[in-house]
């Protein structure tokens, strides 16, 4: 009897020692601890002044290319924000007499304990030189606390394109750092007052700079919109029909590389509000002509239109926006009573309502991963731009800003930037619609425009490299 | 009746399902009238710090893949206590049987000896909860001092790192088991670990363990979206 139990503890105390074993995975640490969340902090950057490397002296023409490129950059660098910048002052060596290697490769080289000593991360050093149009650029970019050289490039471009050369160099930067380009080398196309009752287009780099007016319809033009490849804009503007002797809202398309302009749709009514395909062979737009504002999808010369939503009778269907795997249309509608943001198939089908809250919610669009949406929501008195995942949860509030008079600012008409890290919208804060950007997590906000009009309905374009 | 949604501010994210939200004080008693001014609106951009989503199993608004690693993770965590339960149990087994006269031979009393940690604990009631409560005290300790870059906020980084805490609560030596493919992330978590310390002296429970088999951290910081 004895020895049966003590075999029978026996083999209990195999199976309870073998048991266990099985279930854990192989580990030596008997105990495990867990962290999913980190306080990220910004990197610090040392930026000195960008050397001029010319055999003669350098011309006031001359430092100004080369302050330009360096206030190009630096911007780049700080709406990023990745980066914090260290003072000039503080620097411990003299950048002006030093080479931009360290002193293993170079005679005059610097130091880099001198940049460890004041905690810096990374140290870009860039020199260039200009003969005649043509302008040079060598760059180093330094990860200083492992003493490594993350990035050397030289650029080069004709003089007119410096602005241009600094924004391919912020690019890459990023993209050494993250994986993926960053959006400086991309535009906006946005409406814009010109005269009291004239809005027209107008094209510009997205720090604002390069302003270019790209219609001249001496009317109303609204909502531009980008095609895939950067290269066609299609916009709606108030056209006169001499035949209805009244004015109708047409849809055009502009074409940037040959300037030449097409009216594509000008059927009675509203032709507006149009979005292209990620394949750029069709136009999503609201049209009226049927009675009911709802969605078309249209080829690019106007002909063929098919049927996507059909009221329900009375309602708006409008401001559409296609996911970029073309699998999914966001839009704007009221059909149960306020205007609200709706998600559907690309054919119509499964349409479902996406915000619930709020009196008035519009002007959705997708985010480049397609995992995203961001809209203007009305909250009690003003309107603000909210992100929100396709099924409407986990809902993030972008912007909160106060007027002079200190009311609430309406901040309006979002879109994503190419890279998704940034938002740009209009904010009515200093009085009149002004350009924003800010980053997706609503941290860092930049005005982009500083004049005495107003804006409507930018459209961030996709990246031009 | 019906329900008045609200926006989120900005700090605040949206909840699926909101409860009914703060009805404004009415106070119809004047000599209470001053008490509503005591009420004041939360603030929302603390509270939503504080409801960072935690790593813990009870965490039910998790999403699907966070719920499998904080499933993970809490399994984990109860296979290490359960292996230790089993060993004391075995002990003090044994210990009863030699007690009780070993008439049946040693062989009853032989255990198999898996992972050994300490003898004679029992981890039951207010041990396991000593245990967890200073398991929770490192975690914290590094969360506070750990700020891997912005940059690498969005790259889904992940990396295992094993600590060996002596009895004074200093480190004795840690080691990398996992990197996460970017020197730049590890040696944030690296400084992040080495800074943190000293942490408060292990219990007794704990002392052998985190001195010979170590603690291991598995850090993966959520970047955000």
């Amino acid at each position: 009897m004895k020895t049966s139990f003590a075999v029978f503890v026996l083999i209990l105390s195999i199976m309870s020692q073998l048991g266990g074993m099985n279930v854990a995975s192989a580990q030596n640490a008997g105990a495990y601890i867990r962290i999913t969340d980190a306080k990220f902090k910004k990197s610090l950057m040392a930026l000195p002044a960008f050397q001029f490397q010319g055999v003669s002296a350098a011309s006031p023409q001359h430092l100004k290319i080369g302050k330009d490129l360096f206030d190009v950059f630096r911007n780049d660098m700080e709406v990023s924000g990745y980066f914090d910048f260290i003072k000039p002052d503080a620097f411990l060596e003299d950048t002006v007499q030093t080479g931009l290697r360290p002193v293993g490769q170079e005679q005059n080289g610097f130091n880099f304990s001198s940049w460890k000593q004041i905690s810096t991360d990374f140290l870009v050093r860039v020199g260039y030189r200009i003969n005649g149009d043509d302008l040079s650029v060598d760059t180093y970019t330094y990860f200083v606390p492992q003493a490594k050289l993350v990035l050397g490039k030289t650029y080069r471009a004709k003089v007119g394109d410096t602005r241009t050369l600094a924004h391919s160099f912020a690019n890459d930067v990023i993209k050494e750092l993250t994986g993926t380009k960053g959006m400086f080398l991309s535009r906006i196309v946005t409406s814009r007052s010109t005269k009291p009752g004239q809005k027209e287009i107008f094209i510009m780099d997205w720090d604002g700079s390069n302003s270019k007016q790209v219609s001249s319809h001496k009317s109303i033009a609204v909502s531009p919109t980008w095609s895939g490849d950067g290269k066609t804009i299609a916009y709606s503007a108030f056209a006169f029909h001499a035949n209805d002797k009244r004015r109708n809202l047409d849809l055009f398309t502009y074409d940037t590389t040959t300037g030449r302009r097409f009216l594509v749709s000008y059927r009675k009514g509203i032709n507006s509000g149009s979005t292209f395909f990620p394949d750029g062979r069709n136009l999503l737009l609201t049209i009226s002509n049927s009675g009911n504002p709802d969605l078309f999808k249209m080829s690019l010369d106007g002909k063929s239109l098919d049927r996507v939503t059909n009221g329900p009778r009375g309602a708006m269907n409008v401001e559409p926006s296609v996911s970029p795997d073309s699998s999914k249309i966001a839009f704007s509608s009221d059909r149960n009573g306020r205007p609200h943001i709706f998600v559907m198939n690309v054919d119509g089908s499964n349409v479902r309502q996406i915000t619930i809250a709020g009196e008035y919610n519009s002007s959705p669009r997708w985010s480049p991963d397609g995992q995203r949406l961001v809209f203007a929501g009305f909250d009690k008195s003003h309107f603000d731009i909210f992100t929100v995942n396709a099924d409407g949860s986990d809902m993030v509030r972008l912007t909160s800003a106060k007027k002079q008079n200190g009311k609430m600012a309406d901040n309006e008409d979002p879109s994503y930037s190419p890279d998704g890290r940034h938002v740009l919208y209009i904010s009515n804060r200093t009085g009149a619609n002004q350009l924003y950007i800010s980053t997706i997590d609503g941290e860092v906000e930049r005005r982009i425009t500083f004049d005495n009009s107003s804006y409507f309905k930018p459209h961030w374009s996709p990246a031009f490299d | 009746m019906s329900i008045s949604w609200a926006f989120p501010t900005k700090c605040e994210h949206f909840p699926r399902r909101q409860l009914n939200p703060p009805r404004p004080h009415q106070n119809k008693n004047p000599r209470l009238q001053n008490l509503s001014n005591l009420r004041r609106p939360k603030n929302r951009c603390r509270q939503s710090q504080k409801r960072r989503p935690q790593p813990s199993f009870l965490n039910q608004k998790a999403d699907p893949k966070d719920s499998r690693k904080n499933q993970e993770a809490a399994l984990k965590r109860l296979d290490a206590l359960a292996r230790l339960e089993r060993q004391a149990k075995a002990d003090a087994a044994a210990k009863a049987i030699a007690a009780n006269g070993n008439k049946t031979g040693a062989t009853s009393a032989h255990q198999i000896k898996g992972n050994e940690v300490s003898r004679g604990n029992s981890l039951t009631g207010l041990t396991r909860l000593d245990h967890d409560r200073y398991l929770d005290d490192i975690e914290m300790r590094i969360r506070k001092m750990w700020s891997p870059p912005k940059f690498l906020a969005k790259a889904s980084l992940r990396v295992r790192v094993v600590l060996f805490i002596n009895s004074q609560g200093i480190i004795i030596e840690h080691k990398v088991v996992q990197s996460s493919g970017n020197s730049v992330f590890d040696d944030s978590a690296v400084a992040a670990i080495e800074s943190a310390q000293p942490f408060a002296p292990p219990p007794d429970s704990l002392e052998s363990l985190l001195a010979q088999q170590g603690v291991e951290l598995d850090l993966e910081p959520a970047g955000y979206r």
